[in-house]
């Protein structure tokens, strides 16, 4: 029997706000536990949540990026349950009017492109964490802190139209690029800044009916959100075919095992007993506060290939980050060669941008200004590549001036055809064996010539002119035999 | 024994400006009767008396360096066990807070220190403000200062004895469903519930958070509007504090109530209203007819709806409110739980008392999944319903008037087994916490027992210059008036 | 409207709150005369009635996102029942068999 997959994501992102959603405790990560704590943030007795415009503003920008309906008025709500890194003993989330509904979001995937629906966006705070078992804990005890507690979060879920794994990675990595574009979070899943659970299910293709879905979640990267899903949806189908039956239940993704595996079921089924946040009124969303979005990735990435024609995976390459963008542009316009610009920054730049580049606050640290200049000495011949490549890993380490250092140090090329005339006289004079070789047929030995020559010229020889010179001077004594 | 204490907040702040005495002496002379006073009474929880004689030199001295002094200078003020006061035990009158000492002041606290105020201790209340007699503290009843074998009305019942046994010259206490108003009534002294969004609540623990509000209670209008005045505005730390500007202490005091127009719910006239209350009442609204105040029938017509509505809104706020008691964080813990399941359910059995706990399994019953609709939405929507009836008795008075209790104080013990006979007794003053605007009760007599009668009388959101004015002119009728207990009645 | 022991039970457990039988039975009559009282609210029609969840709702003031500079107010070695190497502690919960969960 052929099996159709049903997917739907809940993402919760961490915004970057300065502060957290209801409190002025920064909202940094991995400081000591329990320090970025206060009455609020800890629940004590008598405090009352204030809450962060930024958070509001962020989540908007991003409901609207997401094409979907911002609410003019939503609602807070609490949803209660008991659980210590939940010093209140209630979430502040919302649910009953969220922020806003019905959005959409393009995603692209080998198949070609697909629009994956919204059903809702909504904040919410973030939980504290526990630990078990680590170094310096005690036996019996579980470890509390409070530290992400209050960290404001957006969560979106989409409806149930991802039909494969490779699809729910598309998604994510829509979605991260999205909040990145929009500078709301860094979208870091491996920091938990983005977190991902997923309702999955399978049925026989064709059928009208959803089947009984797992809920998973402990995926900490987008591979493993594949990998988890690939596996639960195999899962799934040999239950199936096998005529056991799905039971409802939330399965966690274990990496070092590569499989899922049943949280141990708790004593209750979950009521949260949801109601309206008392302490927070009724939040109105004010006209003037929904700014202008930036060009979004999917945006950007169709003008690239158009303005700059760039191919589908050179401008998906520069589009990842917007900064990284914002660099290619400025460097294209100081250095009006747009393919050549792309491929120095894929070949040359991109791998010490790498590393940093899952940042939110990453900016390539070289100016396009400078790396414009060196690009043109390359074009104008001033230069070799060889050169160029030395210039620019120098530039990634500090600041100079390429024209000024390139004439100080002398590195500019060697295109003087005597001096090149000379050094080729001088070698052959050296080495009259290798140039019999040569004369005798085996081309390889003009390779030899040519570093030998790189060397004498200490790698500034222009190394047209010099291959030119080379084969007229051994073409003459082709002649004189 | 000196006869500070006996003074009005107000005539304390003339005698300062004069200077008369010196906060030392003042503050001495209330620590004295404290000391006499309050092993019988019970009012206070615990006496700041060091710290209140550090601060009085403190203030000693400026006064005698001379200068602006604060609009509260020296004024000894009592404060309700449910306001956190940094370094302090703040209890709530639970086992559950008893360890607890809060680490921040409440914004309300902050203004009135830095008016000048000295805090003399905190005062005893129902555990979690739920109650109406303050017989549900942990650390025992609070008696009645007119009659020792009664309730002083909950559940701010040690403030209201310790304003009427004159062992603070004001105040501070909460009302969510009658826990100001009803106390002063039963202790014979004013008491005011402001508009909701006025007062911030911020360091007031939790109970009911939309209906919550601090409010002062004192021995005269003028004084609680001193305080009120001293303590209302927006706050940044609560968003459900009001924006609107506070009006000057002139304008809370200046208007000429003689020209109201007030109106008499016939609803409120039901079986139940003790005989001596209703005379009263109606008395005093004779009495003020005389002096050209208008006096008409209106009708509020989902007031017997209004305890049902307040139990199950007010209870389920306070379900989710009450969660983060669970001996993780702060406050009491059980010992020896294997697993956490057993330490929430042991802490909180051992913490709470049998009303807390009551109110608690109501409020969760009313959100749980499949009565959420029936109940708490429900209710909800007939909270609209009685703030609608209000707004339509507005639009023809400028002030609404009843008793404030339909009974004078009761026994200790009398209701105690039956929560709902208990809950009943707030009848007349919920009403006002579903609809959040402001209400203030004030004496207007005696029974043939010497029990004191209350008066309550309501206004449109943001208007409590209309309740102290009518208050004023009230206190003007009532001869000789009732400033808590009379100086020469013995009170142990 | 009646209230079954098993809902006493569900509540109390949903309220985390261990209640003796005595409790249980006390409870159990003193919540049915409640809600019984309480079921008056059914003879009104509110069909047409917005809940009202905030009074005196006059629009929502905001805190602008700037973080305060010291560190923690609270000592809360001195606030907590069991206080070790900077967390709070409560008796060991692994709710998962990896035992590597985090919860989100």
């Amino acid at each position: 029997m052929a099996w159709e997959t049903i997917i739907g994501l809940e993402v919760h992102v961490q915004l970057a706000t300065r502060s957290k959603m209801f409190c002025a405790c920064p909202n940094v990560f991995g400081a000591p536990p329990n320090t970025l704590t206060c009455p609020v943030c800890l629940g004590l007795p008598g405090v009352l949540p204030a809450l962060n415009k930024q958070a509001v503003l962020f989540a908007i920008k991003t409901a609207k990026a997401l094409d979907a309906q911002v609410h003019p008025c939503s609602l807070f709500a609490r949803k209660n349950y008991f659980y210590p890194d939940l010093p209140k003993g209630y979430q502040i989330s919302q649910y009953e009017q969220p922020l806003a509904t019905a959005g959409k979001l393009r995603i692209e995937t080998s198949g070609g492109t697909k629009t994956i629906g919204i059903t809702r966006l909504h904040l919410e705070e973030d939980a504290g964490k526990l630990i078990h078992e680590a170094e310096f804990t005690r036996a019996g005890a579980s470890y509390v802190d409070l530290n992400r507690t209050g960290v404001p979060l957006m969560e979106i879920v989409s409806e149930p139209e991802i039909s494969t794994p490779e699809e729910a990675m598309a998604y994510l990595r829509a979605l991260r690029e999205l909040v990145r574009y929009l500078k709301v979070s860094d979208g870091n899943m491996e920091e938990g800044s983005l977190r991902c659970d997923a309702n999955v299910s399978v049925r026989p293709e064709g059928s009208q009916t959803f089947g009984t879905k797992a809920e998973l979640k402990n995926m900490n990267s987008i591979r493993f959100v594949g990998k988890a899903l690939a596996y639960e949806v195999e899962r799934q189908v040999r239950v199936l075919e096998s005529g056991g039956k799905i039971a409802q239940e939330t399965l966690l993704w274990s990496e070092k095992l590569e499989k899922t595996l049943p949280m141990r079921s708790k004593e209750e089924a979950h009521d949260y007993r949801y109601f309206p946040e008392p302490d927070i009124l009724p939040l109105t969303i004010e006209g003037e506060w929904i700014e202008a979005l930036p060009e979004l990735p999917w945006d950007k990435r169709e003008r690239f290939k158009q303005v700059y024609d760039l191919t589908d995976e050179e401008s998906g390459i520069l589009t990842e980050h917007p900064a990284l963008a914002e660099f290619y542009e400025a460097l294209v316009d100081a250095f009006p060669n747009p393919k050549a610009a792309s491929n120095w920054i894929l070949v040359e730049l991109l791998k010490s941008f790498r590393p940093k580049m899952n940042r939110l606050d990453f900016f390539p640290a070289v100016s396009p200004k400078r790396v414009a200049r060196v690009l043109s000495m390359v074009e104008e011949g001033v230069i070799n590549q060889n050169t160029a490549k030395d210039l620019l890993a120098r530039l990634l380490e500090e600041d100079f001036d390429p024209e000024a250092f390139v004439a100080q140090q002398g590195l500019g090329q060697i295109s003087d055809e005597k001096a090149l005339l000379a050094w080729i006289d001088e070698l052959f004079e050296r080495h009259p064996s290798q140039v019999n070789e040569y004369l005798d047929g085996k081309e390889k030995v003009f390779g030899f010539f040519v570093g030998q020559l790189m060397k004498m010229s200490q790698g500034k020889a222009n190394p047209r002119l010099l291959n030119t010179l080379l084969k007229q001077k051994f073409d003459a004594r082709k002649g004189a035999f | 024994m000196s006869n500070l204490p006996f003074l009005t907040l107000a005539e304390l702040r003339s005698g300062y400006s004069r200077k008369e005495f010196q906060p030392s002496e003042v503050i001495e002379a209330h620590l004295k009767r404290i000391e006499a006073l309050n092993p019988e009474l019970n009012a206070y929880l615990e006496v700041f008396a060091d710290g209140a004689r550090d601060r009085a030199r403190t203030l000693d001295k400026k006064l005698t360096q001379g200068g602006p002094l604060g609009p509260l200078f020296g004024i000894p003020l009592a404060v309700k066990d449910v306001l956190c006061v940094e370094g302090t035990k703040t209890t709530c009158g639970s086992k559950m807070l008893e360890p607890f000492i809060a680490p921040y002041d409440a914004s309300c606290i902050r203004r009135l220190r830095d008016q000048g105020a000295v805090f003399l201790g905190k005062t005893n209340m129902d555990e979690f403000a739920m109650g109406s007699s303050t017989e549900n503290s942990a650390f025992g009843p609070t008696r009645n200062p007119f009659a020792l074998e009664r309730v002083p009305g909950g559940s701010s019942g040690g403030s209201a004895a310790a304003v009427a046994a004159h062992l603070c010259q004001a105040a501070l206490g909460s009302d969510t469903g009658g826990s100001i108003r009803q106390p002063a009534a039963f202790c014979g002294i004013v008491g005011l519930k402001p508009t909701y969004g006025r007062v911030s609540r911020y360091g007031l623990v939790a109970f009911a958070s939309s209906f919550d509000q601090i409010g002062p209670m004192a021995k005269t209008s003028e004084d609680a509007a001193i305080l009120f005045w001293a303590i209302a505005g927006h706050d940044p730390k609560d968003m459900t504090s009001s924006a609107r500007p506070v009006p000057s202490l002139e304008a809370l005091l200046g208007q000429d109530s003689r020209r109201f127009r007030l109106g008499l719910p016939k609803e409120y006239f039901v079986e139940g209203m003790d005989q001596e209350v209703r005379d009263a009442l109606l008395a005093t609204l004779a009495n003020l007819e005389g002096l050209g105040v208008q006096v008409e029938e209106v009708s509020l017509p989902h007031t017997p709806y209004a305890t049902a509505v307040y139990y199950i809104l007010a209870t389920s706020e306070a379900s989710s409110n009450l969660a983060r008691y669970d001996g993780v964080k702060y406050g009491f813990r059980a010992k020896d739980a294997d697993s956490l399941l057993e330490l929430y359910e042991l802490t909180r059995a051992a913490g709470f008392g049998p009303e807390v706990k009551r109110r608690i399994m109501l409020g969760t019953y009313a959100l749980s999944a499949g009565y959420y609709e029936a109940y708490y939405k429900k209710a909800a929507q007939v909270r609209r319903l009685i703030l609608e009836d209000f707004t339509r008795a507005f639009e023809k008075v400028d002030a609404i008037v009843s008793p404030t209790t339909p009974t004078p104080p009761f026994l200790l013990g009398e209701k105690i087994e039956d929560p709902l006979t208990m809950y009943l007794s707030d009848i007349y003053t919920n009403a006002l916490n579903l609809a959040g605007l402001p209400g203030m009760s004030l004496p207007i007599a005696r029974t043939g027992d010497g029990l004191p009668v209350g008066m309550q009388i309501m206004a449109p959101a943001f208007m409590e210059e209309r309740l102290f004015c009518l208050g004023s002119l009230i206190e003007e009728l009532t001869n000789p008036p009732i400033r808590g207990v009379p100086f020469d009645q013995p009170i142990a | 409207m009646g209230i079954e022991r098993e809902q006493v039970q569900h509540i109390a457990r949903l309220s985390r709150l261990a209640l003796s039988e005595e409790e249980l039975t006390l409870f159990k009559g003193q919540l049915a005369r409640i809600l019984d009282y309480i079921g008056m609210l059914e003879e009104l029609d509110t069909s047409a009635t917005p809940p009202l969840y905030h009074p005196n709702a006059e629009g929502l003031s905001f805190r602008e996102d700037i973080p305060m500079e010291n560190g923690p107010a609270v000592d809360l070695k001195c606030l907590a029942p069991e206080f070790d190497e900077g967390h709070f502690l409560v008796p060991s919960i692994l709710e998962t068999n990896t035992s590597e969960q985090e919860r989100v």
